[in-house]
């Protein structure tokens, strides 16, 4: 009898224990922000935020459910004296557990933003998978957009970068690679920039941070080089004109079957070689004209030049205009040659780098569409 | 009190026992020490283990039955053997100690941030002490189970950073340079194969025939490669630049992914810090087990469970001595060349004492 209390004793004791029953706290005594917007105005640093403001779900006051956000503002000369101020501004503690983005100035990001980088890769709360964009206009301009796409404004912008990168048409770079980036030194990376256009949230492009600083914009319609090179799986729409009718054009969507990217030193000069294979779909055609065999290969080489054009101009770009190497190619000759990357500096040997590029395009269907049909009639 | 273990169990002894804290910065160790060579070191390490298991394990068989503690005595007289159980007794103990409380720093540092580490180091402690009292059998059963559940959980969280990590962070696999590198960071690479000093007082059964050699060899090497495993799944996720800034190198590695598509464990942190704290906890009662085993040699007429009680109790004490993280950083490393004695150096001495003498030929 008393072995079999005590065993009832002890699972009392543990379960008591080990939830923390005595310091439990409700979810809605604790501000959660969604987002954090970090920015440079005048000497000092400012810290915005949204928070999401729980009320108890009616007819069941146990359990808290969101109704919408709030925004604050803190100011501070550093990252702990804005906390301060921040703090004291939230009527609870600050949760930053379930934070969806990071959003940074302009102004910010051109002063550097690595330290803000360390402070998220060290705070315990903070998830390193957490997005990081730059903004075009000032974090607290973006939070006072009145959302109705979503639930708040971190959510709209995690959630349309997250579509974009999962159909192939933007990076979703999180904190963490980030900072694997930063540690690798020498080399830049690219953010999804974003910004307001008519009184929407809109994504703009890529920012380029060479140095965790803010040195230049890819634009939105310059962005198919950059995932052709980095993106994992890009999928991306290429309209190709008809070389013989001009106002025909031939809507193809590409996919990548194969990307290698191998370098070389010769002559005390860093070569880069990138081969890449794609598989290409007719999706239509803007006005039905027959595609014979020829034409097919004459599409494909359209194509593979547009692709390779357009690969070209921005590792020119980045080679001349960023001066960074924000594609990490340092990776790929370190693994080469690790030795000579020792004793080289990588950001110069990149900017006078030899880069090839090669394209092979293959139209693997014109999606069930048979453009070559006889008429009977 | 029959003790006697399955070639399984001894097996499974050893890999609760060197799986542990060891994991946790094991990454940041080989990444700083050989970079993305260091595979290469992690198998030199596991050869020369494999020869310091095979001298460790054939004491054992030859001398049937038998710990340390009565095959020293017969090999090298009294007085030495004491010389040689107060190192064992005392490495066993700071082993217990150091490693209890680096594990409970961690604890507070990733996950419970405000509880005190007292309060962490009480709670092993009370589980430490009901598993000692089990004796041999239980823990190594427990080890058995424990570990099934660590190698389940292991191979689903690194097949999944292997997923969301890339390739070319892994490379250069192999620059021929750096050989010599690869060979002297050997030496640290030994360190998370500390703990196969245990064997020496697991006393071996008739039924241990030849097999358990096999057993043994096979078990360090399979723990060779799930070192190889998780130390190139995260440095392909963080990269290795990256992760030498880590002393948790494995849980930040683990907290840098999020798999949608595993939903609510798309976080895998969950997952891991649960196998983690079993993993720990063989780790702990194994070495705490050691301890006592001995002292009970030493002192025949203290019983047993007063003996685990004083042990558990002092190594409670003595794990709340030290004052901040780095000091007790600093215990484990002086550590690490402590267990080359005991690993290495002892065992050797009495292989070979053995081994001239003949003793293996008469005992048989």
């Amino acid at each position: 009898m008393i072995r079999k209390c005590s065993k009832l004793l002890i699972i009392f004791i543990f379960s008591l224990t080990l939830t923390s029953c005595w310091d439990y706290e409700d979810i809605d005594k604790k501000s959660i922000a969604i987002s954090i917007g970090v920015d440079q105005v005048a000497d000092k640093v400012q810290f915005s935020s949204e928070i999401t403001k729980l009320i108890p779900s009616q007819g069941d006051t146990e359990k808290a459910q969101t109704a919408n956000v709030y925004n604050t503002v803190s100011y501070g000369k550093n990252f702990e004296d804005a906390r301060i101020h921040y703090d004291a501004i939230n009527p609870f503690p600050v949760f930053l557990g379930v934070t969806r983005v990071v959003i940074f100035g302009t102004d910010y990001a051109k002063k550097g933003i690595e330290s803000y980088f360390n402070r998220i890769g060290s705070i315990y709360d903070y998830r390193k998978t957490l997005l990081p964009v730059v903004s075009r206009e000032k974090p607290t301009e973006l939070f006072d957009i009145k959302v109705e796409k979503d639930i708040s404004v971190g959510f709209l912008i995690e959630n349309t970068i997250n579509s974009l990168a999962n159909s192939g048409k933007t990076l979703y770079p999180n904190v963490g690679e980030v900072l694997s980036n930063i540690a690798l030194d020498e080399v830049g990376y690219v953010m999804p920039y974003v910004g307001i256009e008519h009184g929407h949230i809109v994504y703009l492009g890529f920012a380029v941070m060479k140095d965790s600083k803010l040195v230049g914009v890819i634009d939105l319609v310059d962005t198919d080089g950059v995932l052709y090179l980095l993106a994992e799986k890009p999928i991306l729409v290429e309209a190709i004109p008809d070389p013989k009718k001009e106002e025909n054009v031939y809507s193809f969507r590409t996919a990548i079957k194969k990307r290698k990217i191998k370098t070389n030193y010769m002559n005390k000069k860093v070569v880069i070689n990138i081969d890449l294979d794609l598989n290409a779909a007719l999706r239509y055609q803007y006005y039905t004209q027959p595609v014979s065999d020829k034409k097919i290969k004459k599409l494909e080489e359209m194509i593979s030049e547009k692709v390779k054009e357009d690969m070209r101009n921005i590792i020119k770009r980045s080679q001349k205009e960023f001066q960074c190497d924000i594609f990490q190619f340092a990776k790929y000759f370190r693994a080469q040659y690790p030795n000579i990357y020792k004793k080289i500096k990588w950001e110069d040997a990149f900017k006078d780098a030899n880069v090839n590029v090669t394209v092979k395009t293959k139209i693997i269907n014109k999606n069930l569409a048979d453009p070559n049909a006889k008429k009977k009639y | 009190m029959n003790e006697s273990l399955t070639n399984r169990q001894i097996a499974f002894i050893i890999f609760g026992v060197l799986i542990g804290y060891g994991v946790m910065e094991l990454p940041k160790n080989v990444a700083e020490n050989a970079g993305t060579g260091g595979w290469l070191s992690l198998l030199i390490a596991t050869a020369i283990t494999i020869i310091f298991a095979y001298m460790i394990t054939y004491l054992s068989y030859v001398y049937k039955n038998k710990t340390i503690y009565e095959y020293s005595e017969r090999l090298t007289g009294k007085f030495i053997t004491h010389i040689f159980m107060i190192i064992y007794i005392f490495y066993y103990f700071l082993g217990f100690t150091m490693i209890t409380r680096v594990s409970c720093e961690t604890i507070k540092l990733t996950i419970l941030l405000k509880t005190p580490i007292w309060v962490l180091s009480l709670l092993f402690s009370f589980v430490i002490y009901y598993a000692v009292i089990k004796r041999l059998r239980v823990i190594a059963r427990v080890c058995e189970i424990y570990g099934i559940f660590i190698i389940i959980a292991a191979l689903l969280i690194h097949t999944s950073l292997f997923t969301q990590g890339k390739l070319i962070n892994l490379r250069p696999f192999f620059v021929l340079e750096d050989l010599p590198l690869y060979f002297k960071s050997t030496l640290n690479m030994i360190f998370p194969f500390l703990g196969i000093e245990i064997l020496t007082i697991i006393p071996f059964a008739k039924k241990n025939h030849k097999k358990v050699f096999k057993y043994i060899t096979l078990m360090i090497v399979c723990i060779s490669f799930f070192y190889i495993m998780i130390v190139e799944s995260c440095i392909s996720v963080m990269g290795v630049d990256e992760i030498v800034h880590y002393n948790d190198a494995l849980y930040a590695t683990i907290r840098r992914v999020d798999i949608p598509a595993f939903q609510v464990i798309r976080r895998l942190d969950g997952i891991f810090l649960i196998a983690w704290i079993m993993a720990i906890f063989c780790t702990i009662t194994i070495w705490c087990y050691g301890a006592i085993v001995l002292l009970s040699k030493l002192f025949k007429k203290i019983h047993f469970n007063l003996l685990a009680f004083i042990v558990v109790f002092m190594g409670y004490i003595v794990s709340q001595m030290p004052t901040t993280y780095d000091q007790v950083k600093k215990v484990l490393d002086y550590m690490s060349y402590y267990g080359l004695v005991v690993m290495g150096i002892i065992p050797t001495i009495l292989f070979f004492i053995t081994k001239v003498k003949k003793y293996d030929k008469k005992m048989q």
